[in-house]
């Protein structure tokens, strides 16, 4: 893999963030905490990073390639490191992601950052490729036997870390532990909603695995689903339990876990006899790197300053606005893709003013989305031009996003009778601070007098949900990227995402028909459907931000990969 | 007299008890109280997730019960010594409570051991040379550290310290791959029982910042006070009766005021555990210490319930322990008080 590979990929959004302290909302709480017990208010101050300035005349350590201990930290500023002339096998690569995972089992957690490690240990019949396409892993190839039925053909002669033989029987096996009720020791896989609904899995010899589904689905959501479960070792499983792989789990993928626990550090070793991963994305063969350590650094300011100072190699999780701090050290290299995290402010179309759809409308003409995106996000942000995202399957390029025409949106308001304004409270989450203050501040310049409220944000949900606020930023990850992982959820009546209570039976009825309808029919529906949302406006449409991480310029053949993942089967260390 | 403590000590521990389990009942309520669910939680904000299947999980997790069904299960668990199991980590609390334990006394017994070692100099010779230059400067440098939130101090640390002159870590507790065998769990015990000095070390490297950050506000707050009971001391008769009979001014200051300034210090110290262990949640995001505090934080947004009510009786049980500590300290520091 070189670095001429596009990064084009798209992310897997977290299913939860993991909290994060910024400077400000730990001030809140340590003032808080002094005062008492922890209350409401309290808590709703502690969500999303901040950065803090780093001082940018730092040095940056290089990594002996000698895998044993780490590398020294040298006191000498290192020159500029020169292109080295290719792929060197050895080294240990240090990453630091944002929080502590939720479990070792790629079964028994929903959490992007725990999938991001759990992902080079485990490979999946799938995988996602960073252009997005869904290209083959441990299967070879599949086809589709009839509306509910889909064969997979395993890859031959794959073994996992302990020598176990990867067979149809180990996928049967590792999928039924997702797909069906009480597998996991006794419990059901909080990850069984990521699987349409399996009735019977079959095997057929020893490479052909055969998956009976309840309903026919489009194939994009089925392998979407099967990228994000690995396979297990059937008989290790059998012997530990699920609670026995959580402590040491072994996989098939690139490289073997060595030792370390939810909390960090995690110590990956390659593994000599891996398969080689998906002939779709070359090269193929096992890792160049000896180990990975994977170490947990919540803090923002934290991850850039053990960057900065060698400690790590790789930091995920930066905001744009730290980039400022490490752009222009050019021992650092900064790179992006598109994420597939949509965000947006939904408006609770159940109450005045935002019951009035020319209202609606006005709050999207209103606002200079590209200007935020440009300016406040650098650019680093994917615009949404209606409801369904462009990276989308089914995504109508026709539709054209609002735009930004503020004696439009006020002659919209004046013809709902609000010419001299209305009162307007946003709510939002920390994270979320400082770019709602920016969008209020351009709609007090329509003569709304809007205002900002911060919140925690389950607290926020949870009266959105109940029609207690009136206008929230939200957001909503579509890993899938199909509309029905999006739209459904977050626009049908009664969704569990649906903060804007939008509530359209006509759209109600066409998300169903088009959820098992085939593909051109889906094609037909889904653009009417994206047509009366974009007329209906239950949200002002946003931006999917794009996914930033930063690495040691002595990090080459990487590239951040779809759904968090770091793809560092390729990566290797160039000498300093 | 021997049997007069124990039957003291008894009665303690039985309170400590019933607190306890008062103040998990407590948060049980509190943390049911705040709007959110865990199982929702997990699921986050993504995709398209049926609504049973996160019914089907809260029943898993015993979620779906009336409150009072499932405090009398916690109850009933909590007798037999189960405090519960994370919804989220899916492991007992009790687990999770042991394996982060450690990292948390290590980090709390630096943080006090650097504010005494702050503390006491800076106290006593201020009081000593009162209104003095040194006097002032001191008194207004503890000022600061009073003031100062923890975190801005941890992220100015790792910025200059590690970032900028890379003496020391900017996180974690020792060097991937040095952890010394596991005994306490107390790396820098540890390596000292294993005689591991290279593991010694890196743990104490990685051990200073964030106990200078956790421990700075807690120096000031004792200084100012050692300050003021030293001055109160040093005007006592007994003070004055000691220079009269003409003993060596060190002895007439360590002996007989320092001793005595030491007992409202010492209460302070012990009230001050109160704000290292609150200090920890913060300090370990700062410096990525894998301790109580984090959990506690990660659990509270997570609404992991029955961590955070096994959170709260382990804050608890260090909160009267080190209270019941400083009494008996107060015994060997003046024996005319008994327990």
């Amino acid at each position: 893999m070189t670095e001429q590979r596009l990064l084009s990929g798209q992310d897997v959004p977290a299913l939860q963030r993991g909290p994060t302290l910024s400077r400000r909302s730990m001030l809140r709480w340590a003032i808080a905490a002094v005062n008492s017990v922890a209350t409401v208010s309290l808590l709703s101050a502690c969500r999303g990073a901040e950065p803090t300035p780093l001082p940018t005349a730092t040095v940056v350590a290089g990594e002996s390639p000698v895998p044993t201990v780490q590398a020294p930290i040298p006191t000498e500023p290192l020159p500029t490191p020169t292109v080295a002339a290719g792929p060197k096998r050895g080294g240990r690569l240090v990453v630091a992601i944002t929080s502590q995972l939720q479990s070792l089992d790629p079964a028994n957690h929903r959490d992007r950052v725990t999938e991001t490690v759990l992902r080079c240990i485990f490979d999946g019949l799938v995988t996602r490729r960073p252009d997005g396409k869904i290209v083959p892993e441990i299967a070879e190839s599949w086809q589709q036997v009839n509306p509910t039925e889909w064969e997979f053909r395993i890859r031959p002669n794959i073994v996992f870390h302990n020598g176990e033989p990867l067979t149809a029987e180990t996928v049967r096996f590792s999928l039924e532990r997702v797909a069906f009720e009480g597998k996991l020791d006794g419990e059901t896989s909080p990850r069984r909603s990521l699987l349409p609904p399996i009735v019977a899995i079959e095997t057929d010899g020893d490479l052909r695995v055969r998956i009976k589904l309840a309903n026919p689905v489009p194939e994009a959501i089925l392998l979407a689903g099967l990228v994000h479960n690995q396979i297990v070792p059937k008989n290790y499983v059998e012997s530990v339990g699920s609670v026995g792989l959580a402590e040491r789990p072994i996989g098939a993928g690139p490289f073997a876990f060595v030792q370390g626990t939810v909390e960090g550090p995690i110590i990956l070793r390659r593994f000599e006899q891996y398969y080689g991963g998906s002939p779709d994305m070359p090269p193929v063969g096992p890792p160049l790197l000896d180990e990975v350590v994977f170490r947990v650094v919540p803090e923002l300011s934290a991850r850039l300053a053990a960057l900065k100072a060698g400690e790590v190699h790789i930091a995920q999780g930066i905001t744009p606005d730290a980039l400022a701090q490490i752009e222009n050290d050019p021992r650092i290299v900064v790179r992006s893709y598109p994420g597939t995290r949509t965000t947006w402010l939904a408006m609770n179309t159940t109450k005045a003013p935002f019951d009035r759809r020319e209202v609606r409308q006005a709050m999207n003409y209103g606002l200079d989305v590209q200007a935020i995106i440009d300016r406040v996000l650098g650019g680093r942000a994917v615009r949404m031009r209606g409801a369904v995202p462009p990276f989308s399957q089914h995504f109508d390029a026709r539709i054209q996003p609002y735009p930004f025409d503020p004696d439009r949106a006020k002659q919209l308001l004046a013809e709902a009778g609000l010419a001299n304004g209305f009162q307007l409270i946003i709510d939002a989450a920390e994270a979320d601070r400082s770019i709602v203050e920016i969008i209020a501040q351009q709609y007090r310049a329509l003569g709304i007098d809007a205002s900002v409220r911060i919140w925690e944000w389950p607290v926020l949900r949870e009266a959105a949900l109940k029609g207690e606020r009136q206008m929230i930023f939200a957001s909503w990850g579509n890993a899938f990227r199909h509309p029905v992982d999006l739209l459904n959820p977050t626009l049908m009546t009664g969704g569990r995402g649906n903060y804007a209570l939008y509530s359209n039976p006509e759209v109600d009825r066409l998300l169903e028909e088009a959820a098992v309808a085939s593909e051109t029919e889906a094609a037909r529906l889904y653009a009417r459907i994206q047509q009366i949302l974009y007329e209906d406006a239950p949200w002002v449409f946003l931006w999917i931000p794009d996914e930033i991480e930063a690495a040691s310029s002595l990090v080459e053949g990487w590239q951040p990969g779809p759904d968090g993942r770091v793809l560092l089967a390729d990566a290797w260390l160039a000498s300093p | 007299m021997r049997s007069v403590r124990t039957v003291r000590i008894v009665e303690r521990l039985l309170e400590t008890g019933f607190l306890m389990v008062a103040i998990a009942i407590f948060v049980f309520f509190v943390m049911r109280y705040l709007p959110g669910d865990p199982v929702d939680l997990i699921m986050g904000q993504e995709g398209n997730v049926p609504q049973e299947q996160i019914d089907a999980l809260r029943r898993q997790y015993g979620l779906d019960q009336p409150l009072f069904v499932q405090l009398g299960n916690y109850l009933r668990n909590l007798v037999r010594g189960d405090l519960g199991t994370s919804v989220v980590q899916r492991r007992a609390v009790h687990e999770l409570l042991l394996a982060r334990l450690p990292a948390t006394i290590e980090l709390s017994l630096g943080a006090i051991i650097v504010a005494v070692v702050i503390a006491v100099p800076v106290g006593v010779v201020s009081a000593y040379w009162h209104n003095s230059a040194v006097d002032r400067v001191s008194m207004a440098i503890t000022f600061i550290g009073v003031s100062m939130p923890p975190f801005w101090l941890g992220i100015v640390l790792i910025i200059v310290v590690s970032a900028q002159w890379q003496l020391l870590p900017v996180g974690g507790r020792i060097e991937i791959g040095l952890e010394p065998a596991q005994i306490t769990g107390l790396y820098v015990v540890d390596s000292l029982l294993t005689g591991n000095s290279q593991a010694l070390f890196s743990s104490l490297k990685h051990l200073i910042l964030p106990s200078v950050t956790l421990g700075a506000p807690v120096a000031a707050v004792l200084a100012r006070v050692l300050r003021s009971s030293m001055l109160d001391a040093l005007a006592q008769d007994y003070v004055r009766l000691a220079r009269a009979k003409g003993a060596d001014e060190l002895i007439v200051v360590l002996k007989h005021a320092f001793r005595n300034a030491l007992i409202p210090s010492t209460t302070i110290l012990g009230l001050e555990v109160g704000s290292l262990l609150g200090g920890n949640m913060i300090v370990e995001t700062v410096f990525s210490w894998p301790g109580i505090g984090r959990l506690t934080v990660e659990s509270i947004f997570a609404r992991d319930y029955v961590v955070v009510q096994g959170v709260v009786m382990v804050y608890v049980f260090i909160f009267v322990l080190v209270n019941f500590l400083v009494d008996i300290a107060y015994t060997l520091l003046n024996p005319r008080i008994t327990l």
